[in-house]
């Protein structure tokens, strides 16, 4: 293999790829990434054989082949290079990198251990997004994964295209986020699959801030998102595959209330800081009271801790309803009030044992959030 | 050779052309889906196996196959979602109970496919002498289902654990096999889909999707009492399950025998293989949940409390738990935890005192509509030996539990003698003694006596 690339280009296809690179010494085939050149392209991947990420960029090719190359001293190599073109040749020692200033030899793996990333099946579904829009939407719940092993079908974000628009979900079965995000156009509705979660934030890192839009191709067995550059110096495209998270996601529809005995109207800065401040000290179950009385017009915050001492504030705002007091985790409040963006979020209590629901008042946001109270 | 071994076969022989790691890594979870016409199809966990495979391995591995079986003549691999189960690390836990007060998602916790609920396991379900056996039972299920346990029919009254055990059972079976089809279901599920699938004629569909399971468990069978076509399509899927050796488990209130309005075929096959019962607590026992239960709410309470609970609610593991709620709520009200004697006026309500147990006629009533008989029938003057053997049970409750003297109860029906009374209470009394099933009876009848 001889080629030449852009330096520019080589470093972000190894910033991305490396993403996928798996540090399981079981294999260790799969901590390199592989560059494989083709007339006029060469193209980068890496997998930990759940995900597979394929970049391909523009390449002078003076002859085809390619190398398996151990992609931690790789990045930090392209990284640390200044001039604008970089020179790759492989021989039977390993991959020379060279610039008009540096001589790099590289030892290199052989390219025929390294895995194929699946490509597409043939059973696919074919469907389009924006690409900040869904990074943007991912970003905003993907935390909210399930850890446990006990329920696996709620370790990933679940994805449902309907037809004019995307639903994003995720819950750890404490707390839930759904994130609606509107479709360039009116596509195929009912698919939907689960992916886990290391998928979706890699694919956020890397196609944040992309603009164009992303193919999605949704098999029964995997997903693949493909991405083309409009900025060839960057790169030519970039190609996710993903396997997806078996069996049903849960009717989680059923889980956001609808009726509501007490409704409350917060301004959102003043929601969060205040929550901050209580937290210092909260007790070990990082619970926060939360008393709301339809009189005051505010909603009252403490929090106790029989080693540091306790905490009380008010907040006002608009209070409807029946006087409640019920108890949060804190910090399930703060990921949830953080995320939006008005300036003043409203919730909804259904009850002291019953979840409560935030969302933007005023402006919807296609953003809600759902979150269990702690027993009183 | 069959499939499983056949595959033995070639991966004993491929280990050798591979490295360890390569071998670990790519023929994990593989295994021979069909052997059909010359085509060989390999399940394969994922897209990348399947990717590796086809392109990698296959030449090995076809050269290998061909020698030991030369019909085949070409292998497709194919990604099987369910192979993928087994992958998923450790097996699925019940969701362990949230950290200390944190709620979750109701909803969230019932599988959607399965119908079972995390939160019955058998580490939360207490044993004691009352339902030993069905545990038993239960427990022998898990480690051989469709063996010789096959049907396990467990009876009992209200509120006894009955479907604690068959959850328990079903979760259980799910995490030693994962990937393995287990459903829960009621029967009145069961009955109204016979009748939507007859309705809207997909009475085939509705057999398939019960006969593709390994374990089927039903809940309060007694329900299908008298409702024919359920109950044939019920004897047809059983049989179905039972010959593939796949397990069914059933609940009921009583012991099949029982059951009025039962197809003979149905009971005779519900008999035919593991029945026990369930019945009601002893006082260790009953102190044993309560204290488990406190447990894992993370709460504290004076034993002379515990005492008196476990001492007053007798029948019902549900009402323990309902009586501990009150008081936990209460304390969560005043700020501490209630002393003996506010225990006893928050349980007032529940705790049912001699007023509200029982009158004469609730008795004669509640026992006619056991029997399927009119109350007139029972106090009138006949003979006939249906209504005799109930009316002697009746009056015999009414001495039991009322404490009414003997011209008392005959006057109850209809004028009697009171020697009719002393016969009567006394032939129960014996028939006790011999009669498991009728100690059945009655209990459940005094259930509903004192329930209603």
């Amino acid at each position: 293999m001889e080629i030449t690339v852009l330096r520019d280009a080589l470093k972000s296809g190894l910033s991305f790829t490396e993403r996928a690179c798996s540090k399981s010494t079981t294999l260790p085939i799969l901590q390199c990434v592989s560059l494989v050149a083709e007339k006029n392209k060469a193209t980068l991947s890496a997998t930990d054989l759940e995900m597979g990420i394929r970049y391909v960029i523009l390449s002078k090719t003076e002859s085809e082949g390619g190398v398996a190359v151990p992609s931690r001293f790789f990045s930090q190599l392209a990284g640390f290079l200044q001039e604008s073109q970089i020179s790759l040749s492989s021989s039977s020692a390993g991959v020379r990198i060279a610039s008009k200033t540096h001589d790099t030899l590289l030892k290199t793996m052989p390219l025929e251990d390294f895995p194929i990333i699946p490509s597409l099946q043939g059973d696919e579904r074919a469907l389009e997004i924006d690409a900040r829009a869904l990074c943007a939407g991912l970003a905003q719940i993907v935390s909210l994964t399930g850890q446990t092993q006990g329920r696996p079908e709620i370790s990933g974000v679940f994805f449902a295209f309907q037809g004019d628009a995307l639903r994003l979900a995720a819950t750890d079965s404490f707390r839930l986020g759904e994130k609606t995000i509107p479709l360039p156009k009116n596509q195929e509705a009912g698919v939907s699959f689960i992916l886990p979660q290391k998928t979706a934030r890699e694919l956020c890192a890397i196609l944040q801030d992309q603009t164009g839009r992303i193919k999605i191709y949704a098999a029964s067995s995997q997903v693949l998102f493909d991405y083309a550059f409009s900025d060839p110096a960057k790169g030519v495209s970039a190609q996710v595959v993903s396997r997806l998270v078996e069996g049903e996601y849960p009717k989680y529809q059923d889980v956001i209330p609808g009726n509501f005995k007490t409704k409350i109207v917060l301004e959102r800065n003043a929601l969060i800081s205040h929550l901050r401040t209580a937290s210092v000290f909260s007790g070990k179950l990082n619970d926060v009271l939360v008393s709301i009385d339809p009189k005051e017009q505010g909603v009252k915050i403490v929090t106790k801790n029989s080693e540091a001492g306790e905490h009380s504030s008010f907040i006002s705002g608009d209070v409807t309803g029946e006087p409640l007091d019920i108890s949060f985790n804190w910090k399930f409040f703060l990921d949830g009030a953080s995320q939006f963006k008005a300036k003043d979020i409203e919730i909804g209590f259904a009850g002291e044992e019953a979840p409560a629901l935030l969302k933007s008042a005023g402006t919807p946001e296609a953003y809600l959030y759902v979150m269990m109270p702690l027993r009183s | 050779m069959n499939k499983e071994e056949l595959w033995q076969a070639t991966l004993a022989q491929l280990q050798f052309k591979t490295s360890p790691a390569n071998f670990a890594t790519w023929l994990k979870n593989t295994y021979i889906l069909d052997n059909k016409d010359g085509l060989l199809t390999v399940s394969v966990p994922n897209n990348f196996s399947k990717e590796w495979l086809e392109n990698k391995y296959n030449k090995t591995i076809f050269h290998i196959i061909k020698e030991l079986n030369d019909e085949v003549k070409e292998i497709k691999y194919m990604v099987e979602k369910t192979a993928g189960k087994a992958k998923e690390a450790a097996p699925r836990h019940a969701q362990p109970s949230p950290p200390e007060r944190q709620l979750g998602f109701p909803e969230l916790d019932a599988d959607q496919t399965t119908n079972l609920n995390q939160k019955y396991t058998f580490e939360n379900f207490i044993v004691g002498p009352f339902n030993e056996l069905a545990h038993a039972a239960a427990l022998a299920t898990v480690k051989n289902p469709g063996g010789p346990g096959n049907p396990l029919f467990v009876y009992g009254g209200v509120g006894l654990g009955k479907t604690h055990l068959l959850q328990a059972t079903g979760n259980q079976i799910i995490q030693n096999t994962p990937g393995k089809k287990v459903k829960y279901i009621t029967s009145e599920y069961f009955t109204s889909s016979v009748v939507s699938a007859i309705r809207n004629r997909t009475v085939e569909t509705l057999r398939e999707k019960f006969r593709e399971l390994d374990a089927l468990i039903i809940d309060d069978i007694q329900f299908l009492a008298g409702k024919e076509k359920t109950q044939e399509e019920l004897f047809h899927t059983f049989n179905t399950l039972y010959q593939a050796g796949k397990q069914v488990i059933f609940s009921s209130d009583r012991h099949p025998k029982a059951i009025p309005a039962l197809e003979e075929r149905l009971r005779s096959r519900f008999e035919g293989g593991m029945v026990a019962d369930v019945s009601m607590p002893d006082y260790e026992t009953r102190l044993a949940i309560l204290r488990t239960k406190l447990q894992e709410k993370g709460v504290f309470m004076e034993n002379d409390v515990l005492d008196y609970i476990a001492s007053h609610i007798q029948r019902n593991i549900r009402e323990l738990e309902g009586a501990l709620n009150r008081l936990i709520t209460s304390s969560q009200v005043v700020g501490k935890m209630p002393a003996l004697q506010e225990a006893k006026t928050l349980l007032r309500s529940i705790i049912s005192n001699p007023n509200k147990a029982a009158n004469p006629r609730k008795i004669i009533q509640v026992v006619a509509e056991f029997y399927d008989l009119k109350e007139k029938e029972i106090i009138a003057d006949s003979r006939k030996k249906e209504v005799v053997r109930p009316r002697q049970i009746a009056m015999y409750l009414l001495r039991e539990e009322l404490k009414g003297s003997y011209p008392f109860i005959g006057k109850k029906f209809g004028g009697k003698d009171h020697t009719t009374a002393i016969y009567a209470c006394e032939k129960i009394h014996k028939e006790l003694q011999e009669s498991e099933m009728l100690v059945d009876e009655i209990s459940l009848i005094k259930q509903r006596i004192y329930s209603g």
